[in-house]
């Protein structure tokens, strides 16, 4: 097992986009979702920046807590009418989040709370946040490693 | 012949040095895995008693209590035996008829949030009410257990840590009645024909024995075993006290435990296990239909009127569990993963005692066969006999005698009466 104790790292990000509707985003800004924050953990796409907080800082295994997450658009703006969900995995295991974590938004800066997060074992860990607007839908990845 | 004896005791050197020596990352999951490792135990807030001496004192007296059974003769006591670590021996536990499911050890499992294989309850004092009620249990009904605390020797101890006991069920003893909602036609007629002040009555006594027992239960703590003792000992770089607390044989076995052997993926934690649902294929009892696990349990839990958002709860705000438990269909056939410190003297292991000892619970891991509900998550091990082997003494080295004081594992009533 190729394991790096258990704080979690921020290891690398895809993206993928859902669906066939066209997101059209004026001046993508890549520079300012680059000047991000550097401790927390972040998933980018073409449009979207997630950036994810968690309360349990370094996350522990079996121990169900909450990320507080906000939702930028390349250039900084945030998008507050977003629906998110997450689902979660593992690639070399196959089995799901031990748990169903719900997203809902708080307040109007781009913020939200993920609740009900939980890990069940150390490893390499998928998170796929599907974010949807009225102008499309993106998937998010993120890699833990936990 | 000098050299001969310096080669080998060179080649045991090397190998006694190896067995032992774990890199930093080895060292920091044998730390998780460590006894040392565990939190002190979070209060319950559904259960604003689970902490109070005076419940563990009523909770220890009920647990031993066979007069809340239908026949004066099964008590929790008799499947959940302190003297087999709270196991009972069989493999499938026996009450008023057969069970069937093998009864777990209960040492350390107040840290879980799910009670019971298919986690079908969310807290210990919600678990309790249920084998008082299950005809192959106790057979007994709410009504019945409700009227016991009305008895001299218990309404005292009942009242000095819940509220006083209502008079308006006073007039219900005299009738002989028989009242729970489920299980029985008649019963739960007789059930639905009391008044509805008086059901909630019951139901909250009913609770309160719950959480008195539940008080007990948490007292039941997993004790320091040789492994913590090794492990504190690589810690602290002393190999001469790591080498005497655990063999080669043992070191080796712990080596495929958290490497190849992938078991921590499941059994992690310092009570090695995740208290997670998972598919690891066991076979069915013969004759018997395979187990649906979890997808059953998750059903029960959530139309359980004593679980954490029900109306018997003195809080809700711990509820997480509940309120974001996980769903689907890789819950078909999936069990909770069982601590395994306690697997001295609790054979037969599994959910329906299938392995009648460790070496056999080995032998299905490296197999892995095709789960017959579900899918197992488990993948074929293909180690060898000899690793299999030290595996094996490795689980052993994890026995610890509880971390409870004596008078707790004594059945109270042999005092008092
Ligand atoms: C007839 C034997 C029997 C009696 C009596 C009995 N139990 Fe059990 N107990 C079992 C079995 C079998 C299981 C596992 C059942 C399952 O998972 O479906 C179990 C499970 C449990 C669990 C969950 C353990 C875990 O690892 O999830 C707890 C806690 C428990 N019992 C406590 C009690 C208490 C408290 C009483 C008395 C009110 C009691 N039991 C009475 C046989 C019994
Ligand atoms: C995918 C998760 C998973 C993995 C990996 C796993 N286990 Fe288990 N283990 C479980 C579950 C779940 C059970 C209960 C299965 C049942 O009874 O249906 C269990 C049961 C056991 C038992 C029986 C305990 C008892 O009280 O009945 C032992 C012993 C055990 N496992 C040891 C191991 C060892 C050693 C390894 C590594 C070779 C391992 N497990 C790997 C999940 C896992």
């Amino acid at each position: 097992m190729k394991k790096e104790g258990t704080r979690a790292r921020f290891t690398q990000v895809r993206t993928a986009v859902l669906c066939g509707l066209l997101l059209s985003f004026a001046n993508d800004d890549i520079r300012a979702a680059d000047a991000a924050p550097g401790p927390s953990l972040q998933g980018r796409g073409e449009h979207f920046v997630l950036t994810i907080e968690p309360e349990l800082e370094p996350i522990k295994i079996n121990r169900m807590h909450r990320w507080r997450l906000h939702l930028r658009r390349l250039d900084g703006t945030p998008v507050n009418d977003a629906q998110i969900s997450l689902i979660g995995g593992m690639a070399l295991h196959d089995h799901g989040l031990p748990s169903s974590p719900r997203i809902e938004p708080v307040g109007s800066n781009g913020q939200y709370l993920a609740e009900g997060v939980k890990f069940h074992m150390s490893g390499q860990w998928q998170m796929l946040f599907t974010v949807e607007t009225v102008a499309g839908v993106e998937i998010l990845t993120v890699e833990l490693d936990i | 012949m000098v050299l001969a004896i310096a080669l080998i005791t060179l080649a045991s050197g090397c190998d006694w040095r190896e067995a032992h020596q774990w890199d930093e990352t080895e060292r920091r999951e044998l730390t998780s895995l460590s006894l040392a490792a565990l939190e002190p135990l979070a209060a319950n807030p559904t259960n604003s008693v689970g902490d109070s001496e005076r419940a563990q004192i009523l909770g220890h007296r009920l647990f031993f209590e066979p007069r809340m059974s239908a026949n004066n003769a099964v008590s929790c006591a008799s499947c959940h035996q302190p003297e087999r670590r709270f196991t009972d021996g069989v493999e499938v536990s026996v009450g008023l008829g057969l069970t069937r499911r093998n009864a777990p050890s209960l040492i350390g499992i107040a840290y879980s949030p799910w009670l019971y294989w298919d986690g079908r309850k969310d807290s210990l004092w919600s678990q309790a009410l249920e084998p008082l009620e299950a005809a192959n249990e106790h057979g007994s009904h709410r009504l019945h257990v409700a009227l016991l605390m009305y008895e001299p020797d218990y309404q005292p101890a009942y009242e000095e840590v819940f509220a006083r006991l209502p008079a308006s069920l006073l007039g219900l003893k005299e009738k002989a009645l028989r009242a729970a909602p489920q299980h029985h036609e008649d019963w739960a007629a007789q059930w639905s024909a009391l008044a509805p002040d008086n059901r909630t009555l019951v139901n909250q006594i009913f609770a309160n024995v719950g959480k008195a027992i539940a008080a007990y239960e948490r007292l039941l703590r997993p004790g320091v075993s040789r492994f913590d003792r090794y492990v504190a000992a690589i810690v602290a770089d002393d190999s001469k006290l790591a080498s005497d607390m655990m063999s080669v044989k043992e070191a080796e076995g712990l080596k495929t435990f958290i490497g190849v052997g992938e078991c921590t993926q499941c059994h992690n934690g310092p009570l090695l296990t995740n208290n997670s649902f998972h598919n690891t294929g066991l076979l069915s009892v013969p004759g018997a239909t395979p187990d649906v696990g979890r997808i059953q349990g998750l059903h029960e839990l959530q139309v359980d009127e004593f679980n954490c958002l029900g109306a018997y709860v003195d809080s809700t705000e711990a509820c997480d569990e509940l309120r974001f438990v996980k769903t689907g269909r890789e819950l078909l056939g999936a069990m909770r993963t069982p601590s395994l410190r306690n697997l001295q003297g609790t054979a037969p292991f599994g959910h329906a005692g299938q392995f009648a000892d460790l070496a056999a619970v080995l032998a299905h891991y490296n197999t892995a066969l095709d789960a017959m509900v579900g899918h197992n998550e488990a993948k074929p091990l293909d180690l060898w006999p000899w690793q299999l082997e030290q595996l094996e003494a490795f689980l052993r080295t994890l026995a610890a005698p509880p971390a409870v004081d004596e008078k707790w594992l004594q059945n109270p009533h042999f005092l008092t009466r």
